[in-house]
């Protein structure tokens, strides 16, 4: 269990993070990513597992035991830091009023 | 089939009716007369290469299990149990000798055939043959250069009649070098717009890329060729309402990755060898296969389908594809313009989602309804070009193509059925 101090600090970042985005402030929001990031985001396709009683398999080779998603599959977004820069240099907003939406998920 | 469609496109004007965008009774008469009897992309031979591979996928809003069986004959049927009716497959795709119904337990072949129910004997007393009730196979299967296509209309025309001309485009596409194409993964999502909008966008709409797509194209992730005022582009429509933007023969709209565009000087000249004389005159980017089969080569490879989902709605497959005879770097970089061109987040399908969203829910409202949309520019201004199989506009932005993919469109919609539309069909059969 992490302190409360790491908790806050955890909670600010997020606070910080929200606030660059509803200002549209995305050159100082990309700063806070380390020059290592992989932003990816993972695609799920719907597969029947091994295991599933709907299917009679023919060839076991042609079945992985991961049913959602394979390693080679597209991610839905998948960059580098050099790339979003790249990308967010160019942003010309177009469209008035466009919201953001903020979630946070644990693992 | 009683909606009244006569009126509603007027090609030779360029006047197109909203109408045709949002109201329920003619999407359900599209649904019978364009989506039940034109061919229909499946899938390509490479997303099914070993017995019992198969995958999930809809002809209009019919659901369909495109299966190789054992033997390794392909198959396509309608995903829909015979019993009550149940979705059979759930999956989007996979391998399997057979497929068992969630409800029941009926079993089915990976050839479509009935193989077991249970307790058939005492519960049927004897009457049930299963011979019977083998799954319902589409009407025509067949492939092109290993474009798997299907119809259900019987009296449809042969898949390379249909086709026609746009054959030699889409080998601009699969069949750039030995060994063809492949693709190598998909993108599955749903826009809340008509079907019809990236479909006539992928198939003539040259004239958006240099303003609606000025960011994606300043960023550097594509080099929005068609946007390019020195380029000798046009549109082509190679009949039947197919529809492709080419650029000139020395025009680059590659993926602007160094690794891609190395590799396209390579190949240059094999594949403008392969692709013959023509190849020398057009260079086709970006087209559609009437109805909704639309294929890219510009900052993206990408084929995808425009699934009808109601008149407010299209469910995209998307396919990144390339090909198989390049080397695995320039395999991966293609895979990554796919995801940032064109995709779910893509700089450039993003912007176009946005405006074909717009355009279809502004058909709500009743004035809104009765504007009809101006598809008139370079009226006039297009020719039939012998060289090239195709009617082509005589510069480089024009909406020729839009009102031959709606003529086509009115044609379909206003035929009994194949027989009549080529009594009707004018165009086409004065050039072939």
């Amino acid at each position: 269990m992490p302190d409360q101090d790491t908790i806050r600090g955890v909670e600010q970042f997020l606070y910080q993070e929200a606030r660059l985005l509803d200002a549209r402030r995305f050159h100082d929001w990309l700063r806070l990513f380390t020059d290592d990031v992989h932003y990816r985001m993972a695609a799920r396709t719907n597969r029947y597992p091994r295991s599933s009683k709907a299917i009679v398999i023919l060839d076991a080779e042609r079945c992985t035991e991961e049913d959602q998603e394979r390693a080679d599959e597209l991610g839905l977004f998948d960059e580098d830091i050099a790339t979003s820069m790249r990308e967010s240099r160019a942003l010309i907003p177009a469209w008035p009023g466009r919201k953001t939406r903020h979630r946070v998920h644990g693992t | 089939m009683t909606t009244e469609t006569a009126g509603l496109v007027d090609a030779e004007h360029g006047m197109i009716s909203r109408r045709i965008f949002i109201e329920p009774e003619i999407y359900q008469a599209e649904l019978q007369r364009i989506f039940a009897r034109c061919w229909l992309f499946l899938c390509h031979d490479s997303q099914i290469p070993r017995p019992g591979d198969f995958l999930t996928t809809y002809m209009g809003e019919d659901p369909v299990l495109v299966v190789r069986d054992t033997a390794g004959t392909v198959g396509a049927f309608l995903n829909v149990c015979r019993h009550r009716g149940n979705r059979l497959c759930r999956a989007e795709d996979g391998n399997a000798a057979s497929f068992i119904c969630a409800y029941h337990g009926w079993t089915f072949g990976n050839d479509g055939r009935l193989t077991a129910v249970p307790n058939r004997r005492e519960a049927y007393h004897g009457a049930l043959d299963l011979g019977d009730w083998g799954l319902i196979p589409v009407a025509q299967l067949e492939s092109y250069k290993g474009l798997w296509f299907a119809t259900f209309d019987p009296q449809a025309p042969p898949l390379r009649e249909y086709l026609g001309e746009m054959a030699w485009y889409i080998d601009t596409f699969v069949d750039r070098r030995e060994g063809g194409i492949e693709i190598v993964a998909s993108h599955k999502w749903v826009m809340p717009c008509n079907w019809k909008f990236p479909a006539e966008n992928f198939g003539g709409d040259a004239y958006h890329v240099q303003w609606n797509h000025l960011s994606a194209v300043k960023s550097g992730f594509s080099r929005g060729v068609t946007a390019n005022a020195s380029s000798t582009q046009r549109m082509a429509s190679p009949g039947n309402g197919h529809a492709l933007i080419c650029v000139g023969p020395d025009d680059v709209g590659d993926p602007p990755m160094p690794v891609i565009e190395a590799y396209e000087r390579d190949i240059a000249t094999e594949v403008r060898q392969r692709l013959g004389p023509r190849a020398g005159l057009i260079n086709p980017i970006v087209g559609t296969v009437f109805p909704n089969f639309s294929l890219l080569r510009g900052t993206s490879r990408t084929f995808r389908v425009w699934q009808p989902r109601g008149p407010e709605k299209t469910e995209v497959r998307s396919f990144v594809f390339m090909d198989k005879a390049a080397p695995p770097e320039v395999k991966r970089a293609i895979r990554q313009a796919g995801i940032r061109g064109f995709s779910p987040s893509g700089s450039f399908e993003q912007d176009d989602m946005d405006n074909w969203q717009e355009c279809t829910q502004t058909c709500r409202g009743v004035m809104s309804r009765r504007m009809p949309l101006n598809t008139r520019m370079g009226l006039g201004h297009d020719r039939f070009e012998p060289a090239l199989g195709a009617w082509v506009s005589d510069y480089r932005f024009s909406e020729s193509n839009h009102r031959q993919f709606y003529r086509r469109w009115s044609e379909l919609m206003e035929a009994a059925d194949w027989g009549a539309l080529a009594r009707t069909t004018t165009r086409e059969a004065k050039y072939a």
